[in-house]
């Protein structure tokens, strides 16, 4: 365990949440409280489809619930930055600069992930420049 | 490379109560008079290395919101401490240890408990609420350790930790831990045993 990005969700505690939110809907009573537990448990999970699930649900709880706004904003950032999408992460952070100046639990996601986007860049940076000798040195083979 | 082995401590209590507080305070020296309620969980870790073996203390302070209460559960899970905390100056806040102590029972049944009174500073003002000597007897009656802390001024937060630490190292070399047998092996057969058993 290095930091909050990684932790996840095992696939058994997954699968007791998605039936916990599945017998709401079914019964058409959606509990706000059920759907971000559920919504929780997926933007940590292993895979990215389930990241995804867990986004639109967190989104939807956002757009529809008065409660647990800024909860689902940390885990909106969460999410985004477990897909790699650190600009998206990041907008949600940005959220609190308003609200929440100052808040330290906000600052030190925002830091984890400003470090992975420069990670991220950088690999890139690298990957440009890897790809612009391969090319160099292929038109010069070509020549010769 | 020598394995390092993981001590898993967790944070356990009513919102308001103070985990966060401790948590930073131990690992940053600061106090925030404005904490905000934690989103979940957070986390700190440090490593340390004594007689040539290498630690990773990892504390998880989860949020007392009730909203949190059945997903921060997971977080309880290869927990070897817990420090339930509960407001000095606050009744409500110890009553509800027992019950923070049966959230935990239902994950982790092996988990060390201690018991920690938060914001002791505020005791020049306020009445302890329970009274300690009670608090006292009901951490002898469980057999648990109890500590008063204050995450304002310090005092106490770092021999919280470090009695936790040296309980936890003492008590793992009376009693041989996984990586004392995949060290240790006699033979292939025992260690392959062993092995397949713990972990
Ligand atoms: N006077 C005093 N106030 C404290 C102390 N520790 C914490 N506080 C204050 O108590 C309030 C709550 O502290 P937190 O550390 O956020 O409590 P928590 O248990 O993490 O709360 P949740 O995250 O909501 O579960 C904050 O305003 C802190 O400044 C202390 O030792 N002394
Ligand atoms: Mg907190």
């Amino acid at each position: 365990m290095d930091d909050i990005l990684d932790e996840m969700t095992s696939a058994q505690d997954l699968k007791k949440f998605e039936r916990e939110y599945n017998i709401t809907l079914l019964n058409g009573n959606l509990d706000p409280k059920v759907q971000f537990q559920y919504a929780w448990c997926l933007v940590r999970s292993k895979y990215s489809s389930d990241i995804y699930k867990g986004i639109l649900l967190l989104k939807n709880l956002l757009d529809t619930s008065s409660m647990e706004r800024r909860d689902c904003m940390y885990y909106l950032a969460i999410g985004h930055a477990r897909i790699k999408e650190y600009n998206k992460a990041l907008e949600y952070i940005n959220l609190f600069s308003t609200t929440e100046p100052g808040n330290t639990q906000i600052e030190h996601l925002e830091s984890l992930i400003r470090n992975k986007l420069r990670e991220k860049r950088d690999r890139n940076g690298s990957l440009i420049a890897i790809a612009g000798i391969t090319s160099l040195i292929s038109i010069f083979l070509m020549k010769k | 490379m020598k394995k390092r082995e993981h001590i898993k401590i967790v944070l356990l209590g009513d919102k308001m109560t103070g985990k966060t507080s401790l948590r930073k305070r131990y690992f940053s020296g600061h106090f925030n008079e404005t904490e905000l309620a934690t989103i979940g969980a957070g986390f700190d870790s440090r490593v340390f290395t004594l007689q040539d073996k290498e630690y990773e203390m990892e504390v998880w302070d989860t949020s007392g919101e009730e909203k949190y209460q059945s997903i921060c559960r997971m977080y309880y899970r290869n927990a070897a401490v817990a420090i339930l905390c509960y407001d000095v100056t606050i009744y409500s806040t110890f009553q509800k240890l027992n019950y923070w102590i049966g959230e935990l029972y239902k994950i982790q049944e092996s988990c060390k408990i201690y018991v920690c009174a938060t914001k002791l500073d505020l005791l020049d003002q306020y009445e302890a609420n329970p009274q300690i000597n009670f608090v006292e007897s009901y951490a002898r009656e469980n057999g648990v350790k109890f500590f008063l802390t204050s995450s304002k001024t310090g005092e106490n937060v770092v021999s919280l930790f470090d009695e936790i630490l040296d309980d936890y190292i003492s008590n793992s070399q009376n009693t041989p831990s996984c990586t004392d047998t995949i060290k240790l092996p006699t033979n292939k057969r025992r260690w392959m045993k062993q092995n397949k058993k713990c972990c």
